[in-house]
């Protein structure tokens, strides 16, 4: 007889009760994968006693994983216009019309995504006080991407609210980099510190985690109830 | 995503239905630059049955908020789902972005508006 393999929320469980890391794999990340992830997220921010910020932090993973997949239609698309994704004029001319072709050719970009063995990984790990997330893809980021995402850590240090920021730095926030700003800020108002997010390309991939920490949102809770008593 | 667009008086009321994302959130300022020439004096955007708004959904109201201010035209957002409204709460966009309840709230307030303007004006000209 042969061993059954375990169903995902088995694999779930025994990931939480046993602080393993549970990884899920895509190429696509379409609606239904997003409500999928919705609901692992759940089961282990429940685990951790944080059940309550599910979809702020949701709003999160979704904005980690959709820039991973767009990272990976880029470089996809990219590869077949035969453009160095790396030059500058090249990658100039690249994005001109990478959103726009790639809306249009929806099918055969995310077809193209699996072919090419494009993905983004999800891995959830319960921590003692919290739960970590991390997004990876096998797009390693070019130097100016790292820069940028710098760079809006950086804004997101020096303005308190996104409003602020967008008001007097509106060119460098439209486009790419609005979404990690809108999360660096939800993660700031959600108590959490600087530290919750991290980004980093290793072996051939782009880590973004997520480390989130229950007791910090707690105590900045206790901290604004005390500084409004 | 889809986009439907009505007209009430000089307002222009556009219905956004499903999930607003990096793919057609470019879509929602196309709509409103075709419409701009138009004799409209107000754009209401209409969330009520928007499931899901990524950061470039949010980046494009934001864009269009900048765009029609600048364009000297009245913008509102009304019947913002809750889910949408716990990103803008999170974000602190509750307060710069022109809220409202509902449509009605926000073409009464548009009319008052007018007819404060319009009372202004004529007492300028007395």
């Amino acid at each position: 007889m042969t061993a059954r393999k375990p169903g995902l929320w088995e694999s779930v469980y025994y990931a939480i009760v046993h602080s393993r890391t549970l990884t899920l794999t895509t190429s696509t990340y379409l609606p239904a994968e997003r409500a999928h992830i919705d609901r692992i997220l759940g089961a282990f921010l429940e685990a951790a006693g944080m059940e309550q910020l599910r979809n702020n932090l949701a709003y999160c993973v979704h904005e980690l994983a959709g820039n991973a997949k767009k990272a990976n239609m880029k470089r996809l698309y990219f590869r077949e216009k035969n453009l160095d994704i790396l030059s500058r004029d090249d990658y100039a001319l690249g994005m001109e019309r990478f959103k726009t072709e790639t809306t249009e050719q929806i099918s055969h970009y995310l077809a193209g995504l699996k072919q090419n063995g494009l993905y983004v990984k999800f891995q959830f790990r319960k921590l003692k006080k919290g739960v970590r997330v991390s997004v990876r893809n096998n797009s390693v980021p070019a130097p100016a991407e790292i820069r940028r995402i710098e760079e809006k850590i950086g804004i997101v240090r020096q303005y308190t609210c996104l409003a602020d920021a967008y008001s007097r730095t509106q060119d460098g926030l439209e486009g790419a980099g609005l979404g990690i700003v809108m999360m660096l800020f939800m993660l700031k108002n959600l108590g959490f510190g600087p530290d919750a997010f991290s980004f980093r390309a290793a072996d051939n991939e782009s880590v973004a985690t997520l480390t989130l920490v229950a007791r910090r949102a707690a105590e900045t809770e206790e901290e604004e109830r005390t500084a409004t008593a | 995503m889809d986009i439907k667009v009505r007209f009430f008086k000089e307002s222009c009321i556009v219905d956004v239905a499903g999930e607003i994302d990096l793919y057609n959130a470019f879509r929602l300022e196309d709509t409103v630059s075709s419409i701009m020439e138009k004799k409209i004096c107000a754009f209401i955007f209409n969330l009520k049955r928007v499931t899901y708004i990524d950061s470039s959904g949010i980046g494009a109201l934001l864009a269009l908020n900048s765009m029609l201010v600048k364009n000297a035209l009245a913008f509102r957002i009304v019947s913002v789902p809750p889910s949408v409204m716990k990103v803008m709460e999170l974000t602190r966009l509750v307060g710069f972005l022109p809220l409202e309840r509902t449509e009605l709230e926000a073409l009464d307030g548009l009319e008052r508006r007018k007819g404060k303007t319009a009372r202004s004006d004529s007492q300028r000209t007395a």
